[in-house]
Formats: C-alpha cells, sequence, structure tokens
C-alpha cells in the first residue's frame, strides 16, 4: 500500500484560560490509521485485496468554526484500485498522547504545574516538496512489503449470535467479537491464582466472514498462558521466550488458528493503600478498568490488527470487573 | 517496518530478531552479511511491559 501524507500536523497547545504555551510538530504514528483503513477496505470490499498498488492519503478534514488551518479530524482515503474508495475518520483524541509528552519540557520550565490540565488544538499545514538530490545515506538492504491474506473463515453470524449474549455497549463501528465463557472463566482463575501479580495469555482464535451480509467477526478460541511472561504487582513483561512458546502452542494446536488479542489482569485491590477508607478506595481510579501507557503500547506493537482485543480483568474490592478493549479508527 | 521505536510514554522498544532457520535470537553483535543466508526469515519480537501505571 502507497502511503501519502501531503500534509504535516502541528499541535497549538494552550491553557485552560486561552494562554498560547506554543506549537509542536505532530510526528505521529500513523500505522495504526493506515491499518484502519486497510481493515475497512477488507470490510466493505470482499473480493478485494488491498495490494501494494492501493493508495492511502492523510487528509485534514478543517474545523468547522475555526476554519483552516484548524482540524477537526485526520480522513484516511483509500483507493483499492478495481474495487473503489473509501475513508475513515481519526479523531484529534488520536494526538493525544503526543501533546502529553509535548507538555514535559513545559512542565520543566514552569510554563505548566505539574497535573495542571491544558488543551491542544491539532492544525495543518502542506507539506514541504520532498528534497531531491540529496545525501541521505543509503541503508544497508531493503525492506520490501509483502502483502499476505488475512485467514478468513467463511460462517454464519447468525449461528454465533444464536447460542450467545451480548454483553457491554455496542458500536456499529466495531466488528462482533464473541468469546467463550469457557476463555472468560480461565481469565478470571487465572487473575484469582495470581493474586497481587499481574498475570497474562494470548487470545487465539479466527476471523470470519458472514456469508449472508459478508460482515466480518471474530472468534475467540482459546488462550494460551504467557508462562514465560514475569509478572509484578505493577506490571508484566513479555520477552521472546513469550512469543516463541505461543508459537509453538499455536503450532501443536494445529488448528490454522491466528492471535487474536491478549488478556492480562489488574490486581487493583493489592494497589490501593490499606489506609484508604472503604469509601475513598471505591473512588479510586485504580479500582475502574482502564488501559495504561504501557497497556497501549503493548497493543500496538504486538497486537497491531485492526480486529485485536485486548480483554483485561480488574480484581477491584468489590470483585472481578471484566473489560474489552479493541482498536477503532486508529 | 511498521514497528514503533518509541513508547507511548517516549521510551524506546526493544526488539529482538528470531532467526527461524536456526531456532535462535540473533545477537546484537551480529550483522546481516555474516549470520543471514537467502530466504531466511527473521521473526521481530519486542521485549515489552503491560501494567497498571496510571499515566
Amino acid at each position: 500500500m502507497i502511503t501519502r501524507q501531503p500534509y504535516r500536523f502541528v499541535l497549538d497547545l494552550q491553557k485552560r484560560d486561552g494562554t498560547s504555551l506554543g506549537q509542536v510538530p505532530a510526528a505521529a504514528d500513523w500505522e495504526p490509521a493506515w491499518e484502519a483503513a486497510r481493515f475497512l477496505a477488507l470490510r466493505r470490499f470482499p473480493r478485494a485485496a488491498v495490494g501494494a498498488d492501493a493508495v492511502a492519503e492523510l487528509r485534514p478534514a478543517w474545523h468547522e468554526s475555526l476554519g483552516q488551518p484548524y482540524v477537526s479530524a485526520v480522513e484516511v482515503a483509500l483507493r483499492v484500485p478495481g474495487a473503489g474508495e473509501l475513508s475513515c475518520r481519526v479523531p484529534n483524541s488520536y494526538f493525544k498522547s503526543l501533546a502529553s509528552n509535548a507538555s514535559v519540557p513545559l512542565v520543566q520550565k514552569g510554563a505548566l504545574q505539574a497535573g495542571e490540565h491544558f488543551d491542544y488544538l491539532v492544525t495543518a499545514f502542506p507539506s514541504p516538496p520532498t528534497a531531491r538530490g540529496g545525501t541521505q545515506p543509503r541503508a544497508r538492504f531493503e525492506i520490501e512489503e509483502v502483502p499476505t491474506l488475512l485467514p478468513l473463515k467463511s460462517s454464519l453470524l447468525e449461528d454465533f449470535y444464536a447460542r450467545s449474549i451480548a454483553v457491554g455497549e455496542h458500536n456499529e463501528e466495531d466488528i462482533p467479537v464473541f468469546l467463550p465463557q469457557t476463555v472468560l472463566a480461565e481469565a478470571e482463575q487465572l487473575t484469582r491464582e495470581a493474586a497481587g501479580v499481574e498475570t497474562a495469555s494470548i487470545l487465539i482464535g479466527h476471523l470470519h466472514r458472514d456469508q449472508t451480509a459478508g460482515e466480518l467477526f471474530l472468534e475467540v478460541a482459546a488462550q494460551i498462558p504467557a508462562r514465560n511472561s514475569q509478572g509484578t504487582a505493577m506490571k508484566v513483561t513479555f520477552g521472546p521466550a513469550t512469543w516463541d512458546a505461543v508459537q509453538g502452542a499455536l503450532a501443536l494446536r494445529g488448528e490454522n488458528e491466528q492471535w487474536v488479542g491478549w488478556f492480562h489482569s489488574h490486581p487493583a485491590a493489592s494497589w490501593c493503600s490499606a489506609k484508604c477508607s472503604p469509601e475513598e478506595r471505591a473512588r479510586c481510579p485504580l479500582q475502574r478498568s482502564f488501559f495504561s501507557a504501557d497497556d497501549c503500547d503493548v497493543h500496538r506493537t504486538v497486537f497491531s490488527k485492526a480486529f485485536h482485543i485486548a480483554l483485561l480483568v480488574t480484581n477491584t474490592d468489590a470483585g472481578l470487573q471484566r473489560a474489552l478493549f479493541s482498536w477503532r479508527n486508529g | 517496518m511498521k514497528l514503533p521505536r518509541l513508547g507511548s510514554g517516549g521510551r524506546p522498544l526493544t526488539y529482538h530478531a528470531r532467526l527461524e532457520r536456526e531456532g535462535r535470537h540473533l545477537h546484537a553483535t551480529e550483522v546481516v552479511g555474516e549470520a543471514l543466508q537467502p530466504k531466511d526469515r527473521l521473526m521481530i519480537q519486542p521485549t515489552i511491559e503491560a501494567g497498571g501505571n496510571l499515566r
């Protein structure tokens, strides 16, 4: 897939009272946005493949009231030869972590207080023409994209609905996800057994295309505990041994399953101070289901396909809470 | 290669390259011209942490 960025994006940072804190270039990681468009094409164009000749482009959606150069979202436009065009809308929250990182030197300089809230506006300007005849050093080897077909099973979505119970809020942009009760029970059991330590597993299964309407949906078949990971109270570390063990287990199962996501636990009841009252602990943000910055890094790095999911079980004072996270428009 | 260099907190991420032909991870001191053969497959694997750090 050819990617084009005719605009560069800049964050305009402001204090809550409107005082300008300056502008910083937004060197965003656009791969999740490209992947969102790729996956949308897979959903919309069942008979087409997003190959090397597909062209994706980032386009600013200008802010309705502030106007150019202010941006209300970023459109990822994708043209798939022989199939058609589509676009997906990436919200400005995509830049949130960049704005957060940009605030660190502002706090160090005293322009912002630690913990002080601030706003960011996203602006876009035409990219400068590519410099020609530069003296950039040549890479020692070249990387070539080899498009791989996503393994899809042809199934009836209504069969899955018939033996399932809907849980949680429904967003039409998301594909249906089916989790067996056994996987949920195992995740809860792993959470209890790990007690005050984080634990994790890899979810495996299949991506299906509905024979009737053509929609995609995800089936989690099983989980493989990440036995080679190292858990502590505040984190679980995955290394090469973890991934090797999972690949080995998948090969042994021989079911042509793929990685579809991961599970991990948050032992929140152990994180909260025993000095806090039960009321304070109940209000503590640690007792809620949340996806931390480190969790986002794992999801971005290892589970970067648009259909990959993350199951979180939080061990709170009130019992175990389940939450499911997924990609949505990058 | 579509892999991020930095985590969301700005920390550098660490990757290892697993050489499938030999079933081992390449060492940082090994160079492509000596360790690899044509058609070798490498699997890039991160060392990474998930956690409950509320940042």
